[in-house]
């Protein structure tokens, strides 16, 4: 594959996390958040795939793997699974109103416009948004972290965002050196898992949502 | 001769199919819906057969309302067919950078034209005084904020690269101008697609086939409405849909006859068809895949739309 | 000698794993401090394989200069008293059922873990590896917080794990971003070390360097309890089990300050002093301005020390911000000072919750009667953490006073005065009133574990010992810390 063709993919790909990452801010259900958290990840997986072809780093074969075994497949099935354990009722409870957080994620985008095009240097290696569409999707998956009451919608958006330091990082250099790469993926299950394990012993002993509980204060 | 031919002839063609082809993809939609819910649906000719019967069928007017609210139908309907006038169906010849054929009007005054008659459609829904038309109206007027600055995004973010908003050039660019495929196209496609749904009064945002009061939007407004009165403001309905099915065609997928070789023709005009099914079918899935929204979490789905719109811009300007 | 630097981890993760079959609980203490006490003689030797041979490296991931030193024996220290400590709080948890008997196992196995962590942050030369274990850290160290398994251990425990794991995001994008500077720089091999972007740090392209050093700032400072990100700090500090409070505060928070030294000093290299130290400057005054009046009003005595925690990270901060030799070395200095003094402090906190079975301060009383021991550290802990001679935080604040003062930061200086002496008078007021005084009489009286004297007594002598005197060999790893950070 051409590295001209692999910009216009990448290119592509990168709308298409941009849309996924919208759905995701606007979902007022789980299933669907959790679904299109699943399905932004294939993209990712996707721009490794098309950046290790391009390339000939093999590296990033598995990368695109990896993201796909954990992001796509476990992930999404661990935060089911958590739904059905606590047998919640899927709505999502803003904090701030959904408009608003729309709002402010075009301003986040227009941020990220601003901080890449004081990246000159970055801008010239590689082509195209990917550096800003990455650095967006990094912000809105924190936005999402800290606009919504839920405490998987927050696990949710956490995955978002480190799927935009992903694209980010395949974009600007080609990845991370593979070895801190999977030791990041690792990190994310890890935390995932203590996140999960959290939000059902709460559940189980307390009966809310983790995120509604604020007695410690002041 | 051929002055005539591409100056007159061809767009009149171009309108007039538009006008009569508008029911023939109301009735394709339905009976795709009818299909995807495992029922055998009416003909797809239904569409004709209901304006007929409305046409010959007298007219009944509320006392509150006044001669202005007869005249309505009519004004929507030509405000309807003006904006049909504005895009190119499979012709659209381009020499040095503007169009050739009569300067009409660009995609701005398209999105005006349905402006106008949506405001003429709620002005009458008010003047009739009944409850249910003064709720669609204030609805649809709600809904319209979200719409229409989303739609002139999404018309600005293609008419940056092409350099002018007439949509005629635009449609006739067949390669090279726009460059390929982006991700700006993309992510205007999507929020274009949203407002297909808005615009042509579907579920998710409105439901055509329901007269329960709390549900409608568009209908609540024609209710006061009968007779040819009332079969004008649904043929325009008719013509909005397929008229924004070919607007978006434009916009997205331009692939037009550029001069009046016969083979050219056919070709554009097999695109189209192909087209308007693709996005016909697109609408029947949705209509029939999804549950509408509640009023109140309407303007939370436009605005997905409005900021996908918005990026588009953005990806275009930076 | 360079293989130290692997081994040194790998020792608490194996007793932490080894501990996993152990039911009982003096073993478990024993292999604690058996663990520990073998950390902080591996730490001594690559202290003085470093004072004499300089860097040393191993297996291209893991390096170990003056500055890794610095926290390396910090972290030593505090895992060793806090080791010590376990053993008379453990023993009291079991009895009064605070700590389920079959759970003590994984409370100490985690404990390995979290320390094994701490260790490889400080020790990884590879800055992925570097917000890997850091990420770990957090994830260790929340099961460790939300332990008790009750709903204000949990909620704060969420709050920690969520709020630096959105925090510590930023610092992976920084890193990224440092990374890509490096890798354009032409580093083809290990763009990702520190060694290799510090010693080219000057063909770097400052605009990125820049912005990945802001979300360097934002992301580690998150997890260093810098102000306005601090949020989670005093709940996780309140709500964690003493021993752990004492490491979060005593050792933690200052890894993540350690990885906000290592982008300082690959943006002193990159764009010259002014703008991390800026940035250090704001964000340490910042700190120290926010935590002031919640430290004022606080009537939880963790949560007074959580706030304290971040008073003190913003005086370091503030310190590396002034920058120079000076500074820095206070900086570094104080690094310890505040880590050896609050680990004190939370050994004391410990003992007179489970002595009055309460947080709030108002309802301490002549805890002096009841633990002459304690209540006299309390009295020593408190000045100290005051900043009053002859305490080491004393000297340092003094150093960071001095710094400013020569560096023309008098604005910045008068506001760390202002806000130094108004928690002064807060503290001593708080500390005075739970010390002297007559206790309740349904309190217990005496009976302190001599565990917990010997612990406190140890940090209270570093704590009066570095207040007095700064031995010279101490001095020298300070000074060789100070030239690594500002890249000399």
């Amino acid at each position: 594959m051409s590295l001209e063709l692999a910009t216009h993919l990448i290119d592509i790909i990168g709308a298409f996390l941009l849309i996924t990452m919208i759905i995701i801010l606007e979902a007022g259900d789980l299933y669907r958040a959790i679904y299109t958290m699943a399905v932004q990840s294939i993209f990712i997986a996707l721009a490794g795939a098309v950046l290790g072809a391009a390339t000939h780093n093999t590296d990033l074969w598995v990368i695109a793997g990896l993201t796909l075994v954990v992001k796509v497949l476990v992930l999404p099935w661990l935060l089911l699974r958590v739904i059905h354990r606590m047998r919640i009722h899927h709505k999502i409870d803003p904090l701030i109103p959904v408009t608003t957080t729309l709002a402010i994620a075009a301003a986040i985008v227009m941020l990220a416009f601003y901080l890449s095009s004081s990246l000159v240097l970055l801008k010239q290696v590689i082509t195209g948004n990917a550096l800003p569409i990455g650095i967006a999707l990094m912000l809105i998956g924190i936005l999402v972290m800290m606009s919504r009451r839920t405490a998987l919608m927050q696990m949710v958006g956490l995955f978002a965002a480190e799927n935009g330091i992903f694209f980010t990082a395949m974009a600007i250099s080609q990845g991370m050196p593979l070895i801190i790469e999977i030791g990041v993926t690792l990190d994310v299950i890890l935390a995932a898992l203590v996140m999960g394990v959290i939000i059902l012993r709460v559940k189980s002993s307390i009966g809310s949502d983790i995120a509604d509980l604020d007695e410690l204060k002041g | 001769m051929d002055q005539t031919l591409t100056r007159w002839i061809l767009p009149l063609i171009q309108v007039v199919l538009l006008v009569l082809l508008g029911p023939l993809v109301t009735g394709l939609i339905q009976k795709m819906k009818a299909r995807l819910q495992c029922r055998r649906g009416a003909g797809i000719l239904q569409p004709y057969r209901d304006l007929l019967k409305l046409l010959r069928k007298g007219t009944v007017q509320s006392d509150t309302s006044g001669s202005f609210f007869r005249v309505v139908p009519v004004l929507v309907l030509g405000a309807t067919c003006a904006a049909a006038t504005l895009v190119p169906v499979f012709f659209a010849p381009v020499t040095a950078g503007h169009a050739a054929l009569l300067p009409l009007g660009d995609a701005l005054l398209l999105a005006g034209w349905f402006a106008l008659a949506r405001f003429l459609t709620a002005i009458a829904a008010l003047d009739a005084g009944g409850a249910f038309g003064g709720m669609g109206a204030s609805r649809e007027m709600t809904v319209a904020t979200l719409v229409e600055p989303a739609l002139i995004l999404v018309i600005f973010s293609v008419a940056i690269v092409a350099g002018t908003t007439d949509l005629r050039v635009i449609a006739g660019h067949p390669v090279g101008m726009r460059g390929s495929f982006g991700a700006a196209d993309l992510l205007a496609l999507f929020a274009m697609l949203i407002l297909l749904l808005a615009e042509t009064g579907r579920i998710p945002v409105d439901n055509p086939d329901t007269h329960l009061e709390l549900t409608m939007l568009h209908e609540g407004m024609l209710l006061e409405h009968s007779g040819p009165g009332f079969g004008c403001l649904v043929l325009a309905h008719h013509i909005k849909q397929i008229v924004l099915i070919a607007f978006v065609q434009a916009l997205f997928f331009p692939w037009k006859a550029a001069n009046t070789n016969p083979q050219a023709l056919v070709m554009g005009l097999g695109a189209f068809i192909l087209g308007t099914l693709a996005l016909s079918v697109f609408l029947a899935i949705v209509e029939s895949t999804y549950a509408k929204l509640r009023f109140f979490n309407l303007p939370q789905f436009l605005s997905i739309s409005l900021l996908s719109s918005f990026l588009a811009v953005a990806l275009r300007l930076l | 000698m360079s293989s130290l630097l692997w081994i040194l981890p790998l020792v608490p993760t194996v007793v932490g794993l080894a501990m996993l079959g152990v039911k009982d609980r003096r073993l478990l203490n024993l292999l604690d401090i058996v663990s520990t006490s073998t950390i902080v003689m591996l730490v001594w030797a690559v202290a003085q394989a470093v004072m004499h041979a300089g860097p040393l490296r191993a297996v291209k991931t893991f390096s170990a200069d003056a500055v890794t030193v610095v926290f390396l024996g910090l972290i030593a220290l505090l895992s060793v008293t806090t080791a010590i400590y376990t053993v008379g709080w453990m023993r009291r948890e079991v009895a009064s059922g605070g700590m389920a008997e079959h759970r003590l196992s994984k409370y100490f196995a985690l404990t390995q873990v979290f320390i094994a962590t701490m260790l490889i942050t400080v020790l990884a030369d590879n800055l992925g590896l570097l917000w890997i274990t850091m990420e770990a850290t957090t994830i260790t160290s929340a099961l460790l917080v939300g332990f008790r398994l009750d709903s204000n251990g949990l909620e704060a425990a969420w709050k920690y794990i969520i709020v630096t794991t959105i925090g510590i995001s930023f610092g992976l994008f920084g890193t990224v971003l440092v990374y890509a500077a490096a890798a354009h720089a032409g580093a083809s091999e290990g763009a990702m070390n520190f060694t290799t972007i510090a010693s080219m740090a000057s063909r770097l392209d400052p605009n990125i360097v820049r912005i990945g050093f802001i979300f360097i700032m934002i992301g580690y400072g998150t997890k260093a309890g810098l102000a306005p990100m601090h949020m989670w700090l005093p709940d996780a500090h309140s709500q964690a089990p003493t021993p752990v409070s004492a490491l979060l505060s005593g050792a933690l928070i200052k890894c993540a300050l350690f990885g906000i030294i290592r982008f300082h000093t690959i943006a002193i290299g990159a764009c010259g002093p002014g703008f991390s130290g800026h940035l250090l400057l704001l964000f340490g005054i910042i700190s120290i301005v926010v935590a002031t009046p919640f430290i004022l009003t606080q009537q939880n005595f963790k949560r007074l020390l959580g706030y304290h925690s971040v008073e003190h990270v913003g005086i370091i901060a503030l310190g590396l911000g002034i920058g120079g030799p000076l500074g820095t070395y206070a900086a570094l200095f104080h690094v310890i000072n505040h880590g050896v003094t609050k680990a004190l402090v939370f050994f004391v906190a410990g003992d007179a919750i489970d002595r009055y079975k309460t947080h709030t301060m108002d309802k301490i009383r002549g805890f002096i009667r009841a633990a002459p021991y304690a209540g006299t550290f309390l009295m020593l802990g408190a000045f100290s953490l005051a900043g009053t001679p002859p305490f080491s935080i004393f000297v340092s604040e003094l150093l960071v006073l001095k710094a400013g003062l020569a560096g023309g930061y008098f604005v910045a200086i008068a506001i760390f005065l202002l806000m130094v002496i108004a928690i002064f008078a807060g503290l001593i007021h708080h500390a005075g009133k739970m010390a002297f005084g007559e206790p309740d009489p349904a309190v217990p009286r005496g009976g302190e574990p001599a565990s917990g004297v010997l612990a406190m007594s140890l940090l209270v002598v570093v704590m009066i010992g570095l207040g007095l005197m700064i031995p010279p060999v101490l001095d020298t790893i300070f000074t060789r810390a100070v030239e690594v950070t500002l890249g000399h």
